[in-house]
C-alpha cells in the first residue's frame, strides 16, 4: 500500500514535472533539445524449464510494480523496448513460478535471451481427443495420459491398469492376465496397434515387453468387440501406439538396477517420416551374482536371468496414403545354472521364452472410403531346457511360425452410414519340442508338428445420427487344421447407442463370439492343436448407461448389465496338456456349457486440471457345467454328477478406487485401493479344499472333497501407491517415481497347505493358508529430452 | 520378482496337485479262440491297512469288493476308468492293490495283481483263455501249458534271457488248507548262485498221502517285452496269471508209516505226525528226531508247509547196521520269502537269516534199512503242519 501510494505520487511528480518539463522545454525548446531518449530492445524466448516447450504467454513488467512491458507470444517469442540501463525484470507465466532477471542494457542495445521458468505443476492433466475415432469402435473405456500410465500399483503399465476397470478380476494380484466377466484369461485378446500380442510379460510375469511409453492409449471391450477382431470370445484390449510428435525428436531414458529402458520419437519433417523406437535390456547378472554371493543357494546354484525386447514403429506418407512398419519382439533366459551336474541330472534348468513380430500395413483412400492391406509374420517360442556341460539333456518346448495377410476397407455413405468389410488369412505352422534324453543324443518322445489355416471375413453397416450410433455386422471365420479338418463358424454383432441428450448414453449390445479351445493363457500350440475338439462359443448381451454430471466437474456415472452364454466352454484343463491326465471333467469338456453374468458400476472424473480418478465395481457370477465324481471317506465312488458349478475365476465382488493428484514442485502422488472376494479353491489352480477323516485307526487324514463341496478362498485387500517428482534441468527433465504395489504387503491367499501338528499321538490337523505378500515396488527414474 | 515367480508357480504347479476326478486308466485285452466280445472283466479293490500288523506286498483277491465292472470290446480289449480318488490313497491310511480279473465262458479264469495303487497309466498284459483240464500219469502232473513254452533254461538268474517266463504251480487244497505246493521251475542256490531248473509237476501219492482235495493248476506268466511308459519312466507290467478250466479232484490212499510216530523233543502225540494239517509252532527247535520201529527202508520225506530260518535242512538217518546216512538239502522249491510272519535271525558269523516257508520233498536213498530219522534245521524250525515219510 505504501509503495503504490509513493509510486503514484512518483508518477503524479513525474507528471507534474514532465508537463513542466514540457513547459520548460516550449519556451526552451530548440533543435538541439528535441531529440528523445535512446531505448534499448529486449528480445528472446521464455521456455519451460526442463523441456524445450515455451512457456506461452509469458508477461513481462518491471520489478516491484514497475511498468509492463509486453507479453509473449504462443511459442514464447517476445520483443519490446526497454528503457536503458539496469533493469529487473519479473517473468510470469500460467502454471510457471515467476522469476526474476536483471539485464543491463546501453542505449539503442539490442539483447537476444533465453528465459526458463519453472513449471508450477508438470503438464496439468488433460483428456486427450483423439481425432478420426471411429464412433462405430467406441470402446467400453477408454485410457489415455495419467490414466494409462500413472495410475498407483501399475508401474506405468497400461495393461495393468485395465485390470482395475469394472468386469475384469485376475488370476493372482501381480499377475496381470485378467479374467473379463467371468471368461479365462485365455479368451481375452490383446493388440498392438491391431496387431495379437503373443505375451503380455517377459517370462509370463515379469515386466510387460511393450515400453509403456510405446503405448499412448487403452480401448477396452468386455464384450462384442468391433467385428474386425475376431477369433476371440472375450474382451479385447486394443493399444495404440503412440504417434510421434512432429516437432521434434524426443527422448526417455529410464535405468534402473537391473535394466535400462529407452524410448524415442525421431520425426522426419523433411521426407514426412515419423519414426518411434522403445527398447528394454536387461542386466540382471551382476545383481544377481551380489545376491548369489550373499544367499547360498543349494548345490551352489546361480540364478541368472537374461533378457530384451524391443519395439519399432516407422510411418511414412505415400501420397496420399501411409506406410507403416511395425516390429515387436522380446526374448527371455532365467534360471538356475549349478557349477557341476549331480548324478548325470542337469546342471541348468532354464524357462525362455521370446517372441518376434513384423507388420507392414498399408492405407490409401479409395473411393468414398479407405482401403487398408497388411501382412506380418511372427516366431514364439516358450518352454524349459535343462541343460548340462556337453549337452541338452531335457527340452520342452513349445513352437510357433505364423505369417497373415489382411484388408480392409471403411466408407463413409452419405451424411449417416458408415461401410466395412474385411478379410484376414493367417497361417499357422506349431510344434512341440519334447526330448528326454538318455545319455547325449537320446531322445524318446518327439511331438508332431500341426498346422492351421483361419480366415476371417466381416461386413458391417453402422447407421450415424446426432442421437443414434447403431452397428451391426456379421464375421464369418474358418478353421482348418491339416490335412483336413474344417470348421466354420458365424459371429453376428450390433451395438446400439442412444444419446436422448447430451449428458445420457444408453446403450445396448449383443452378439456371438467364437474361439479355439484354449488353456490358462494362450500359449503355441495348445490351442491349435485342440481344434479337434470344437470351438468355443459364447453369446453376449449387455445392457447400460452413462450419464454425466457437469456440475460435478463432469463426473460419469455407468452401470451396465451383462449375461454372457457359453453355449460350448472348451476351456482346458492346463493338468490336462502338461501331463496328459485328463479327469472326469476334462472328457466332458466337449458337452460342457456356463453362463457368466453381472453389474458392473462406475464413477469417473475426467482427466482435468490436477486430478484423475475412477471407483469401479463388480458384481457377478461365472459358472459352469462340470462333470465330477462323487466319493465317501473310504473312498469308494458313490456316482458320477454333472452340475452347474462356479467357474475356477469367479470372484462375486471387486471394487477398485484409484486417483492421482498433482502438487506443486512438480510432484504427484497417486494411490490405488483393490478388493476382490476369493475364487473356488477347486485344484484348478491351486490347491484342492480337503477335509479330516478318520482313517478307522483312531488316526486322522486329510482327504480332498467331490468338486461340489469345495470352499472358497478369503477376500483379499490391496492397497497401491505412488509419488513422483520431476526435477527440471535446462532442456530436460527426471522424473523420479516411487509405485509400490501393495504397499502394507498384505497376503492375498492362493491355496491352502493341508498339515498336521503336534507330538505323535495327539496330531491336530492344521490348515494353512499358502500366502505369499506380493509387493512390487518400482524405483526408477525418467529422463526425458 | 521372487514372490511373482512364487504366485506363478503356484498357479501352474496347479497341475502337479492331487485332482480326486483324474483318470488313471487301467488297460488291457483278452485272447481266445472263441468270440470275447462282451466277456466281462472285473477290478477289485483291497485296502491294507498299515495299522494292523499285515506286512508283505497288498494282494487283493477274490474276496477283495469290486469297484469296476466292463466288458470286452470287438477288438478283444477292456478299459476301465479308475478315478484317482478309488485308485491312490487320498488321506486314507492303507496300502492300495488291485486286482483286474476275467473268466471265460469255459471256466478258465485269468487276472493280474497290482500291488500297488495305480498309476497315470496301468497297462495290462493280455489274458489267455486255458481251455484245459489236467490229469495224473505216473505220479505227474500232465496238462497243455497256458501258453507255448518258452525254451528250456539252465542257467543262472543273471543270465537269463528269454522274454517270456512261464511257471505253473501246482496246490493241492483240502478243507483242511493247503496240502502239498509246486512249481515246475526249481531254483537252486549252489555256491551263493541261483540257478533255474524245469521240472515235471510230481504228485506222487506220497504228496497225495491220504488226503483228498482238488489239485488245483495255475500259470505265471511274466512277458518282459511288454512295458508299461508314461513320460519318461518305464516299468515291467505285472505278472498275469491263469486258471484252466476245471480242477482236478483227487482221493489219496497211502498212509506214511511216521503217521503217529513221536518226535522228541515234542510230547507225544507229535503234532507234525498226526495227520492233521493244522499249523504248530516248532519254536526254533534245531533237532528233531524219530525212531523207525521196526527199521525199514525209507523213500522220501514230506515236510508240508514248513518254515523255517535259512533253506538248509540236514536229514541223518541211522541205518540198522550202524551206518549214518545223512544229506543236506538247500532247495527252494516251493519255498517263499514269509511275509506274514517276517523275522530274521543273526547266524553265528553275524550274517542274517530270514524266515522261508514251503513245501519241501526230500528223497532218501540210504539203501538199508533205516531205525532213526534226524532232521536238523541249522537256524531253527519256526513251525510245520505236517512231516511224513515214506
Amino acid at each position: 500500500m505504501a509503495l503504490r501510494a509513493w509510486r503514484w505520487a512518483w508518477c503524479v511528480l513525474a507528471a507534474a514535472g514532465g508537463a513542466s518539463f514540457a513547459q520548460d522545454a516550449e519556451f526552451a525548446s530548440s533543435p538541439e533539445f528535441d531529440e528523445a531518449p535512446a531505448r534499448a530492445r529486449l528480445s528472446g524466448v521464455v521456455m519451460s524449464k526442463g523441456t524445450r516447450d515455451p512457456a506461452s504467454l509469458a508477461q513481462f513488467s518491471i520489478a516491484d510494480g514497475g511498468v509492463f512491458l509486453g507479453e509473449a507470444d504462443g511459442d514464447g517469442r517476445f520483443s519490446f523496448d526497454v528503457p536503458p540501463g539496469e533493469l529487473t525484470i519479473e517473468v510470469s507465466a500460467p502454471a510457471h513460478r515467476r522469476r526474476v532477471v536483471h539485464e543491463k542494457l546501453e542505449p539503442g542495445q539490442e539483447v537476444e535471451v533465453l528465459y526458463r521458468l519453472d513449471a508450477e505443476f508438470t503438464r496439468p492433466y488433460e483428456t486427450v481427443v483423439r481425432g478420426n475415432v471411429d464412433r462405430t469402435e467406441l470402446a467400453r473405456h477408454s485410457l489415455t495420459g495419467a490414466e494409462a500410465h500413472e495410475v498407483a500399483g501399475t508401474s506405468g503399465d497400461p495393461i495393468r491398469t485395465v485390470m482395475l476397470l469394472p468386469g475384469v478380476t485376475t488370476l493372482a494380484s501381480g499377475l496381470s492376465y485378467p479374467v473379463v466377466r467371468g471368461s479365462s484369461p485365455a479368451a481375452t485378446g490383446f493388440y498392438l496397434d491391431g496387431v495379437k500380442m503373443p505375451q503380455l510379460y517377459h517370462l509370463l510375469a515379469l515386466t510387460p515387453v511393450v515400453h509403456p511409453n510405446f503405448i499412448e492409449s487403452v480401448d477396452f471391450f468386455p464384450a462384442n468387440a468391433p467385428t474386425r477382431f475376431g477369433r476371440v470370445s472375450g474382451g479385447v484390449v486394443s493399444l495404440q501406439t503412440a504417434k510421434p510428435r512432429s516437432d521434434r525428436f524426443h527422448l526417455t531414458v529410464s535405468p534402473d538396477l537391473i535394466g535400462t529402458s529407452a524410448y524415442a520419437e525421431i520425426p522426419i519433417v523433411e521426407t514426412g517420416t515419423n519414426i518411434t523406437v522403445a527398447g528394454t535390456v536387461t542386466y540382471a547378472a551382476w545383481v544377481l551374482g551380489i545376491i548369489n554371493s550373499a544367499v547360498k543357494f543349494d548345490n551352489g546354484m546361480i540364478p541368472t536371468f537374461e533378457s530384451y525386447d524391443y519395439q519399432a514403429r516407422i510411418e511414412q506418407k505415400v501420397g496420399k496414403g501411409n506406410v507403416r512398419l511395425l516390429a515387436f519382439g522380446s526374448s527371455d533366459v532365467g534360471g538356475f545354472r549349478a557349477p557341476e551336474s549331480p548324478n548325470g541330472l542337469p546342471n541348468a534348468l532354464l524357462a525362455t521364452s521370446r517372441f518376434h513380430r513384423i507388420d507392414l500395413r498399408g492405407q490409401l483412400p479409395l473411393g468414398p472410403g479407405v482401403i487398408e492391406v497388411g501382412t506380418n509374420v511372427g516366431w514364439d517360442t516358450i518352454g524349459l531346457d535343462g541343460e548340462d556341460t556337453a549337452d541338452r539333456k531335457a527340452t520342452f518346448l513349445l513352437n510357433r511360425f505364423l505369417a497373415t495377410a489382411r484388408a480392409n476397407y471403411r466408407a463413409q455413405v452419405g451424411e449417416h452410414f458408415q461401410l466395412k468389410a474385411g478379410f484376414d488369412f493367417e497361417h499357422q505352422n506349431t510344434s512341440s519340442t519334447v526330448t528326454f534324453g538318455i545319455g547325449k543324443t537320446g531322445e524318446l518322445l518327439r511331438q508332431p508338428n500341426v498346422q492351421g489355416r483361419f480366415t476371417g471375413s466381416f461386413v458391417e453397416a453402422a447407421f450415424l445420427s446426432d442421437k443414434w450410433t447403431a452397428t451391426a455386422g456379421v464375421r464369418v471365420d474358418t478353421w482348418h487344421l491339416a490335412p483336413s479338418f474344417t470348421l466354420v463358424s458365424a459371429d453376428p454383432r450390433i451395438d446400439m447407442r442412444f444419446q436422448p441428450i447430451p449428458e445420457l448414453t444408453l446403450r445396448a449390445n449383443a452378439g456371438l463370439a467364437h474361439q479355439a479351445p484354449m488353456l490358462l493363457m494362450s500359449l503355441p500350440v495348445s490351442d491349435v492343436a485342440a481344434l479337434g475338439s470344437g470351438l468355443q462359443e459364447v453369446g453376449q448381451l449387455g445392457l447400460g448407461a452413462t450419464t454425466r454430471f457437469e456440475f460435478l466437474g463432469n463426473l460419469e456415472a455407468s452401470i451396465d448389465g451383462f449375461y454372457n452364454h457359453h453355449f460350448q466352454a472348451r476351456e482346458r484343463s492346463l493338468n490336462e496338456f502338461v501331463t496328459g491326465v485328463s479327469t472326469l471333467d476334462d472328457d466332458y469338456v466337449g458337452a460342457r456349457w456356463g453362463r457368466s453374468y453381472g453389474l458392473e458400476l462406475m464413477l469417473r472424473l475426467p482427466q482435468q486440471g490436477r486430478f484423475f480418478g475412477w471407483a469401479s465395481y463388480t458384481l457377478m457370477r461365472s459358472e459352469r457345467m462340470r462333470r465330477f465324481a462323487t466319493f465317501d471317506e473310504n473312498q469308494f465312488v458313490t456316482g458320477e454328477r454333472t452340475a452347474m458349478l462356479p467357474f475356477t475365476f469367479d470372484q462375486a465382488h471387486t471394487l477398485n478406487i484409484t486417483a492421482g493428484i498433482q502438487l506443486p514442485h512438480q510432484i504427484k502422488l497417486g494411490a490405488s485401493f483393490h478388493l476382490h472376494t476369493g475364487r473356488p479353491e477347486s485344484g484348478d489352480f491351486g490347491s484342492r479344499t480337503m477335509r479330516l477323516i478318520d482313517d478307522g485307526s483312531g488316526s486322522q487324514q486329510w482327504q480332498p472333497v467331490p468338486l461340489d463341496q469345495v470352499d472358497r478362498l478369503p477376500a483379499f485387500v490391496r492397497v497401491d501407491a505412488r509419488v513422483s517428482k520431476t526435477v527440471n534441468f535446462s532442456v530436460l527433465n527426471a522424473e523420479l517415481y516411487l509405485d509400490v504395489m501393495n504397499t502394507f504387503g498384505i497376503p492375498e491367499v492362493l491355496g491352502n497347505e493341508y498339515l498336521f501338528e503336534g507330538a505323535p499321538g495327539s496330531l491336530q490337523g492344521l490348515k494353512r493358508p499358502l500366502a505369499v505378500p506380493v509387493v512390487l515396488p518400482t524405483f526408477g527414474v525418467k529422463v526425458n529430452y | 520378482m521372487r514372490a511373482l515367480w512364487f504366485v506363478t508357480l503356484v498357479v501352474l504347479g496347479s497341475a502337479c496337485m492331487s485332482n480326486p476326478d483324474e483318470i488313471l486308466p487301467i488297460r488291457g485285452s483278452v485272447v481266445s479262440n472263441a468270440p470275447v466280445v462282451g466277456q466281462p472283466v472285473l477290478v477289485r479293490r483291497k485296502i491294507q491297512p498299515f495299522s494292523t500288523g499285515s506286512r508283505g506286498p497288498c494282494l487283493a483277491d477274490q474276496s477283495a469288493p469290486v469297484i469296476k465292472e466292463t466288458q470286452v470290446e470287438a477288438d478283444g480289449g477292456y478299459r476301465f476308468r479308475v478315478f484317482r480318488a478309488e485308485g491312490q490313497p487320498l488321506g486314507t491310511l492303507g496300502q492300495f492293490c488291485f486286482r483286474v480279473e476275467t473268466t471265460f465262458p469255459s471256466g478258465s479264469s485269468a487276472w493280474s495283481e497290482l500291488s500297488n495303487a495305480l498309476s497315470l497309466d496301468n497297462p495290462i498284459a493280455p489274458f489267455p483263455e486255458w481251455p484245459v483240464a489236467p490229469g495224473i500219469d505216473g505220479g505227474v502232473l500232465v496238462f497243455e501249458p497256458a501258453i507255448p513254452m518258452p525254451p528250456d533254461f539252465f542257467q543262472s538268474f543273471t543270465e537269463f534271457s528269454s522274454e517270456v517266463q512261464l511257471d505253473h504251480t501246482l496246490e493241492f487244497v483240502s478243507d483242511a488248507g493247503l496240502i502239498w505246493k509246486a512249481r515246475d521251475v526249481r531254483e537252486e542256490v549252489v555256491d551263493g548262485g541261483r540257478f533255474f531248473r524245469r521240472e515235471s509237476l510230481r504228485l506222487g501219492d506220497a504228496f497225495v498221502e491220504d488226503f483228498a482235495g482238488e489239485v488245483r493248476l495255475r500259470a505265471t506268466i511274466t512277458d518282459l517285452s511288454l512295458r508299461g511308459q508314461y513320460l519318461f519312466y518305464e516299468n515291467a507290467l505285472p505278472p498275469v496269471q491263469v486258471r484252466p478250466a476245471r480242477d482236478l479232484a483227487l482221493q489219496g490212499t497211502r498212509v506214511p508209516f511216521t503217521r503217529g510216530l513221536a518226535c522228541p523233543p515234542f510230547e507225544p502225540p507229535c503234532p507234525f505226525t498226526d495227520g492233521v494239517l493244522d499249523r504248530v509252532d516248532a519254536g526254533q527247535v534245531t533237532r528233531l528226531s524219530l525212531e523207525v520201529s521196526p527199521p525199514r527202508e525209507v523213500e522220501v520225506l514230506v515236510l508240508r508247509d514248513v518254515a523255517l530260518f535259512g533253506a538248509a535242512i540236514e536229514v541223518e538217518l541211522a541205518l540198522e547196521d550202524g551206518g549214518v546216512w545223512s544229506v543236506e538239502d538247500k532247495s527252494v522249491g516251493s519255498t517263499d520269502f514269509n511275509f506274514e510272519e517276517f523275522a530274521l535271525v543273526t547266524k553265528p558269523d553275524g550274517g542274517l537269516v530270514p524266515l522261508l516257508s514251503g513245501y519241501r520233498a526230500i528223497g532218501l536213498d540210504a539203501g538199508a534199512p533205516v531205525q532213526r530219522v534226524i532232521l536238523k534245521f541249522p537256524y531253527g524250525l519256526a513251525r510245520m503242519r505236517e512231516l511224513s515219510i515214506f
